[in-house]
């Protein structure tokens, strides 16, 4: 495997972990706020959601140390054309489009739960962010899937 | 499953002329395997400059690299 294969091979690792980490992160924020409100959640849950919370922060920064380094890495290798080249760049836009569209159907879906049960605009806000974060990390990796093997 | 783009290509073939791996025509192109590999399945439709690239780096012109469907 040449080095460029490592270094995409690594910035999956990367984005896959800040995804992850990230909905960890601000998912286990979303529970705290809800128990805070008046969702209805008993707060026998907020030992594992606070658990969770700083679990997945400590991981999200982890995740930019990485992310970091890995930046530092491509650069080193004077590979950042190559790791920029076409594909990534349509892959990037459409991860994007991707994560605007499911913005949008995070807000529709919110404005429908809306109509039945009452909830603060921070809960709203925050699914929002975490879908807009996610959804745009994920695709990038997944877009980036060959089609068929490689020879 | 998408319809493949309508652009075809001899990629792979010019590639086994010049006894040449993906990774190696990504190489001498400046591009990344993946994109070798999504252009000879026609899932990615490369740009002029690409296409012009890519011909270059097998040492034939763009028409004898790439052609519309149902052309060649």
């Amino acid at each position: 495997m040449d080095k460029i294969e490592k270094l995409e091979r690594q910035r999956n690792r990367v984005l896959v972990s800040a995804a992850i980490s990230f909905l960890i992160w601000q998912g286990a924020t979303l529970g705290v706020d809800m128990i805070d409100g008046e969702s209805g959640l008993t707060p026998a849950a907020v030992f594992p959601l606070q658990l969770a919370l700083i679990i997945g922060a400590v991981a999200w920064a982890g995740s930019m140390l990485f992310l970091l380094n890995f930046h530092h890495k491509v650069k080193k290798a004077g590979a950042g054309l190559v790791m920029r080249d076409e594909l990534f760049l349509r892959n990037r836009a459409l991860a994007i489009m991707y994560g605007f569209v499911g913005m949008l159907a995070a807000a529709a879906l919110l404005l429908a739960v809306a109509t039945f049960i009452d909830f603060e605009a921070t809960i709203a806000i925050r699914f929002i962010l975490i879908t807009g974060v996610f959804t745009p990390m994920v695709s990038l990796v997944l877009l980036g899937r060959d089609p068929v093997g490689q020879d | 499953m998408t319809s493949p783009a309508p652009l075809g290509n001899n990629l792979k073939e010019l590639r086994a002329r010049h006894g040449l791996t993906q990774a190696e025509l990504a190489a001498r192109a400046g591009v990344t395997r993946k994109t070798i590999n999504t252009v000879e399945n026609r899932v990615f439709i490369p740009s002029t400059v690409l296409a012009l690239r890519l011909a270059a780096a097998l040492q034939v012109s763009v028409e004898d690299a790439f052609f519309l469907d149902g052309t060649d």
